[in-house]
């Protein structure tokens, strides 16, 4: 096995322990992008070549150098014996919705295509704090506007490593595809409707949307304010846990970060869940749709596969002595997208007004008359078409005379899909569950241009995903077999407020009651052309 | 005009206001998927209004209640010097003795 396909836990532990260095696994890092990856994302490369189709294209920027630099700071810290910190010599990716010193931070977005941050993330800072080596920036949807990656304006777009003829997910697609094909242990993603979750089981690797809260925005590129979670993407609980560790904390350029203790995530993995109270709800077994060609309502029910592999791996909990609750009432679920549709789409077009092409980023070529036309051609050519549809529809559901119809009542709804959580967790209540378990998806990887273009189809798609962010409530999603057509399918946990670490937990007891089953050993067939 | 588009929630003109309002310019096409999409997503959030909602349901902004247990001190008002200026300014697309430069700035009446 290479270095690069190693768990980021076991990377860490040799380095510390003098085995290997940081430097060998920087060198393992870059030369697994080099065999795969193809040509990264670009602005104007409109043209796809045939080779495009047989890579990965997770990146937008790579930084091998600063993290040459700081893989050599690290092997100088421990050859003089000091602490290189608890993720030393791990490469990391970052999802190119935060801004990292130096470096290019788009946003897969035209209007920030030249935007080089003048400052950091503190998600970043801490986890080079930590010893990681951040190896480059990763491919998004616009914005994070997408489930598919499809919508940046980088491309070729990224590509599901399982099936290169199949889509990521999204937003945090390049992460997802990045780990998920060993380019770089760990990833930094971030979630508002599902976008950590969803590609993580389309690319059949770990993914966590912490509790609001817990990991600080501080230097993310804003989308819903209320709703973009930080996140860790990687390959297995324990190294998810131990992401988390290094992110997760107040933040004193946060005013939302809270103000609560870290607690070691590493530390409960092996404390075995006899007792603890899991529950299904079929709410979570069927998604409701808008049809736009009918203009009805659809209901339909997940895909009996994803379905068997739920109820599979609540077989495997339920084995290591968890107590499966079934029927949980989650009756506010299926509100959750249009719900998600109003208040993102205000938070968003709030967030993109900034963008007017004066102190950063993209100012229009042309010559303008005037101030008023400079900021209409600047927005006109540097925004894509997702983040012209939110900005229009944030500021007609926002505007006077329909707020109260839709911005206020979406707000109120919010609070039926948050109360849905409080009922069944409430420890005095009739459920008293620990986590619920759920699909994490409908279907499983969709393939590329499917559903692209249908905002409204494609939004459907984090149905069972955006209720955890309207609530506020961290999830999980985790591999959990595969589908007749060779895709992941992913598990999803959902627990109370900072629960974090109980769902750290019940994850890692899922892995080691199925460690044994033949479908852990698949790897994904861009590995077998290296 | 077919009387199919009056019909919409957003029509052309209140569409076109909307994009004016939002300092866009679009083309034809563009205008026409966009347009489309708003009112099928329209039609999705329309789900919201079959709620019953009590008078007495609160609004909620975030998820997490923000209790004075987790909610931070705001830190203090106090001053700073950016440590790095320069790199701000750099991002400017125009620049002039440490100004930022504009277009001319149309004089407008308030109504």
């Amino acid at each position: 096995m290479k270095l690069c396909d190693l768990p980021a836990h076991t990377v860490a532990y040799l380095v510390r322990r003098r085995e290997i260095s940081a430097l060998d696994t920087l060198e393992a890092a870059l030369e697994r992008i080099a065999a795969v990856d193809g040509r990264p994302g670009r602005l104007g490369n409109d043209q796809n070549y045939p080779d495009d189709a047989e890579k990965v294209h997770a990146f937008i920027t790579l930084t091998p150098e600063r993290a040459r630099a700081q893989a050599e700071a690290i092997d100088k810290k421990i050859s003089q014996g000091e602490d290189p910190g608890p993720l030393a010599g791990v490469p990391f990716t970052v999802k190119d919705i935060f801004c990292t010193h130096g470096t290019r931070s788009t946003a897969g977005s035209r209007i920030l295509g030249n935007f080089v941050a003048p400052y950091t993330a503190t998600t970043v800072s801490r986890l080079e704090a930590g010893g990681g080596l951040m190896i480059g920036k990763v491919n998004l949807d616009e914005f994070t506007y997408g489930s598919s990656n499809e919508s940046s304006a980088f491309h070729p777009t990224p590509r599901n490593p399982w099936n290169l003829a199949r889509v990521p997910g999204g937003s945090s697609g390049g992460s997802a595809a990045a780990v998920a094909a060993g380019e770089g242990n760990l990833s930094l993603g971030t979630d508002t409707a599902g976008s950590i979750r969803q590609p993580a089981a389309f690319c059949g690797v770990v993914g966590m949307k912490p509790t609001y809260g817990r990991v600080s925005r501080y230097g993310l590129i804003a989308f819903g304010s209320s709703l973009d979670c930080p996140g860790p993407v990687a390959a297995n609980v324990t190294d998810t846990a131990l992401m988390l560790n290094s992110i997760a904390g107040p933040d004193v350029h946060d005013g939302t970060a809270a103000k609560l203790e870290v607690p070691d995530y590493t530390k409960d993995l092996k404390k075995d869940i006899r007792g603890l109270r899991i529950g299904l709800s079929p709410d979570y077994f069927r998604i409701t749709y808008f049809d736009p060609l009918t203009g009805e309502f659809e209901q339909q029910l997940i895909s009996p596969e994803i379905e068997s592999a739920v109820l599979s791996a609540a077989g495997y909990l339920a084995q290591m002595g968890a107590d499966i609750v079934e029927d949980i009432p989650m009756p506010h679920t299926r509100y959750g997208i249009p719900v998600y549709f109003v208040i993102s789409r205000v938070e968003a077009a709030s967030n993109l007004h900034r963008y007017d092409g004066v102190k950063y980023g993209f100012r229009t070529p042309d010559r303008v008359a005037d101030l008023p036309e400079m900021y209409r051609r600047s927005r006109a050519e540097g925004f894509g078409t997702q983040p012209k549809l939110r900005i229009l529809m944030g500021m007609y559901v926002s505007a006077a005379q329909y707020s109260e119809q839709y911005y206020e009542r979406a707000l109120k709804v919010r609070t039926l899909i948050r109360n849905d959580f409080e009922q069944v967790f409430n420890s005095q209540g009739e459920h008293r569950l620990d986590a619920l378990l759920t699909p994490t998806t409908p279907t499983t990887a969709f393939s590329m241009g499917d559903i692209y273009g249908d905002s409204v189809l494609m939004q459907y798609a984090d149905q069972l995903t955006v209720p955890a962010n309207l609530a506020g409530i961290p999830g999980i999603s985790l591999p959990a077999g595969f589908a007749k057509d060779g895709l992941p399918i992913g598990v999803q946990l959902l627990g109370p407020d900072f629960s974090e670490a109980r769902l750290l937990q019940i994850g890692r007891a899922f892995e080691l009651a199925s460690e044994g089953e033949d479908w852990r050993k698949q790897r994904p067939a861009i590995l077998n052309t290296v | 005009m077919p009387e199919k588009e009056q019909e919409q929630p957003i029509t052309p003109q209140l569409f076109d206001h909307l994009v004016n309002l939002a300092s866009l310019e679009l083309s034809r096409e563009e205008a026409e998927y966009l347009r489309r999409e708003l009112n099928n997503q329209l039609k999705s959030i329309d789900e919201l209004e079959a709620i019953p909602l009590g008078t007495e349901t609160e609004i909620t902004t975030h998820g997490v209640p923000y209790t004075p247990q987790i909610t931070p001190e705001a830190r203090d008002d106090r001053w700073q010097a950016c440590p790095n200026p320069e790199e701000i300014l750099a991002q400017a697309p125009e620049v002039r003795d440490g100004y930022v430069v504009v277009p001319d700035i149309p004089h407008t009446d308030l109504d």
